[in-house]
C-alpha cells in the first residue's frame, strides 16, 4: 500500500515562463508560453483547496516565479497558511521585494547559482549580467533573514568549480548547497551530450568537498539516492498532477481543473503503483533514507523505460549504464 | 502509522513531532503544567512513573514553547500557569 493516506506537502511548477534561457531547462521555458497557464483565480482557489485538505507545506517553482506578474499575490495566499518555499534564479529579486517576502513570511527561498564565476553561470543560463544578480539576490534574501540556500545543477560546464560554489554561497549567507542532479528533461536532454558527465564523474565531483563549519551540502547521489515518489505531489503550471516535476514528460494522472487533485492521488492506477515503492532491486544503503526504494524513478524509466527498474544513479544500481549516453527513444517525439 | 506534522507562521518553519511530544501538544489545552503532567502520565503509565511522566512533561513543554509552538498564558482567576497551543497541526 502507498504509505501517505493523503500527502502533507505538495510541488507547484506555478508558471512555465522565465527571464533567463537556461541551455538546461527542463521545461523549455521562455518569456511567453503558447499554452495557456492556471491563473491567478485557480491558483489561489487551489492554495485554499490544499489548505482545506490539510497541507501544510507547499514548494513553488517554475519557470521563474516572480516573472509570473501575480505571483505575489497567490505567495501571499499561501505564506500564513502553509510552510512556503520557493525556487528561483534570484534575478528579480530587489532590496524591497526582498523585505516584502520576508514580511509575507516567506519559509525558505532556493536560488540557482550554477557556478563560482560569472562566465560559467552566464554561459549557463544564456543571460549575461545573470550571476551577479542571483549572488545579489542570495547576499539580499540572508540580510532580511530568509532562510535561503543556493541550488546548483551539476554538469559537465560546472563540475570543476564546485569546491568553489560551496564557498561562494557560504560567503554569501546561505545556510544549504543542494547538488542536484542533471535531468534528461526539456532542453537538458537535446543538449546531453555537451552536459552530461559519466556516473564516476559525478561522483568525483561530489567526494571529498570540504563544507564550511555550520553550512550543509545536501546532495542525492549513493548513498542518498531516494525513491520520493511516495510523497510525491505536483501540479504543474496547466494543472496536471504529476507526481513530481521530474516526471513531468512521463506522466499526467489528471488535471485539477476537472479532477480534485487527491481524486488524481487516490484513483490513478499509475500515481498509487509509483507510491508503493514496488522496484526489481533495491539499494541497501540508500534504503534506509526514507525507507526508500530502488532510487530516483524518473532516471530509472528514462534510462530502463519501466517504473520498477534500478535507478543507475546509484553507484550500487548502475549495472554498467553510461549516463553520458541517452536512449534513443528519449529523443523521440511524445516519449 | 500517524505523524504530527506542524507549521509555526509567525517564525516560518516546519517541525515534526514525536509521538510524546505529539501527546503534550494536545494536552495543551488551556491546563496547567501539573494537568497535563497527570494526564499524560495517565496515558503512558506504567511505561513510566509519576516523576518521569512530569520531567518528560516539563521538557516537552520548554521545546514547544522554544519552538514558539505553543505560548504560555496567565489563567485570569488563578495564578497558575497555564499553556495554550496554536493552529497549524496538520
Amino acid at each position: 500500500m502507498p504509505r501517505y493516506v493523503t500527502p502533507p506537502k505538495i510541488t507547484v511548477s506555478i508558471t512555465n515562463t522565465c527571464n533567463l534561457k537556461c541551455c538546461w531547462c527542463y521545461g523549455d521555458c521562455g518569456k511567453i508560453d503558447t499554452k495557456p497557464e492556471l491563473s491567478t483565480e485557480e491558483w489561489c482557489k487551489f492554495v485554499d483547496y490544499l489548505v482545506a485538505n490539510d497541507f501544510i507545506r507547499i514548494y513553488i517553482e517554475g519557470g521563474e516565479p516572480f516573472f509570473r506578474p501575480d505571483f505575489l499575490k497567490i505567495l501571499k495566499r499561501c505564506a500564513r497558511k502553509m510552510m512556503t518555499v520557493v525556487r528561483t534564479n534570484g534575478t528579480l529579486i530587489t532590496d524591497a521585494l526582498a523585505k516584502e517576502l520576508k514580511t509575507i513570511g516567506v519559509g525558505r527561498i532556493c536560488v540557482d547559482v550554477m557556478g563560482a564565476r560569472a562566465e560559467t553561470h552566464d554561459a549557463l543560463t544564456g543571460v549575461e549580467g545573470s550571476f551577479e544578480k542571483s549572488c545579489i539576490a542570495v547576499r539580499r534574501l540572508a540580510a532580511v533573514g530568509i532562510k535561503t540556500d543556493v541550488l546548483f545543477v551539476l554538469n559537465r560546464k560546472n563540475a570543476y568549480d564546485i569546491q568553489n560554489c560551496v564557498e561562494l554561497a557560504h560567503s554569501l549567507g546561505a545556510l544549504r548547497l543542494g547538488i542536484l542532479r542533471l535531468y534528461p528533461l526539456g532542453r537538458a536532454k537535446r543538449a546531453w551530450a555537451d552536459l552530461a558527465l559519466s556516473l564516476e564523474e559525478q561522483t568525483s565531483a561530489i567526494a571529498g568537498l570540504r563544507s564550511p563549519q555550520g553550512f550543509r551540502i545536501m546532495q542525492s547521489w549513493h548513498p542518498n539516492d531516494r525513491n520520493c515518489c511516495w510523497q510525491g505531489a505536483t501540479v504543474n503550471a496547466y494543472g496536471d498532477s504529476i507526481g513530481c516535476t521530474y516526471l513531468r514528460e512521463y506522466v499526467n494522472f489528471g488535471n485539477i481543473r476537472t479532477t480534485p487533485f487527491l481524486d488524481t492521488w487516490h484513483n490513478n492506477e499509475l500515481y498509487r503503483t509509483l507510491r508503493e515503492g514496488k522496484v526489481e532491486k533495491s539499494c541497501a544503503s540508500c534504503h534506509d533514507k526514507d525507507g526508500t526504494h530502488g532510487g530516483c524513478r524518473s532516471t530509472a524509466y528514462a534510462f530502463h523505460g519501466r517504473w520498477d527498474a534500478p535507478d543507475p544513479f546509484c553507484s550500487d544500481l548502475n549495472d554498467g549504464v553510461d549516463l553520458r549516453v541517452l536512449p534513443k527513444r528519449l529523443l523521440q517525439k511524445n516519449t | 502509522m500517524a505523524i504530527c506534522l506542524v507549521f509555526t507562521p509567525d517564525n516560518p518553519e516546519m517541525y515534526t513531532l514525536n509521538p510524546s511530544a505529539w501527546l503534550i501538544l494536545q494536552l495543551c489545552d488551556g491546563r496547567s503544567e501539573e494537568r497535563i503532567a497527570a494526564a499524560y502520565h495517565a496515558v503512558v503509565e506504567p511505561l513510566l512513573t509519576r516523576e518521569e511522566a512530569r520531567d518528560e512533561v516539563r521538557a516537552g513543554i520548554e521545546e514547544l514553547v522554544g519552538k514558539r509552538i505553543v505560548e504560555t498564558v496567565s489563567a485570569q482567576q488563578s495564578k497558575r500557569t497555564r499553556i495554550n497551543h496554536k493552529d497549524h497541526v496538520s
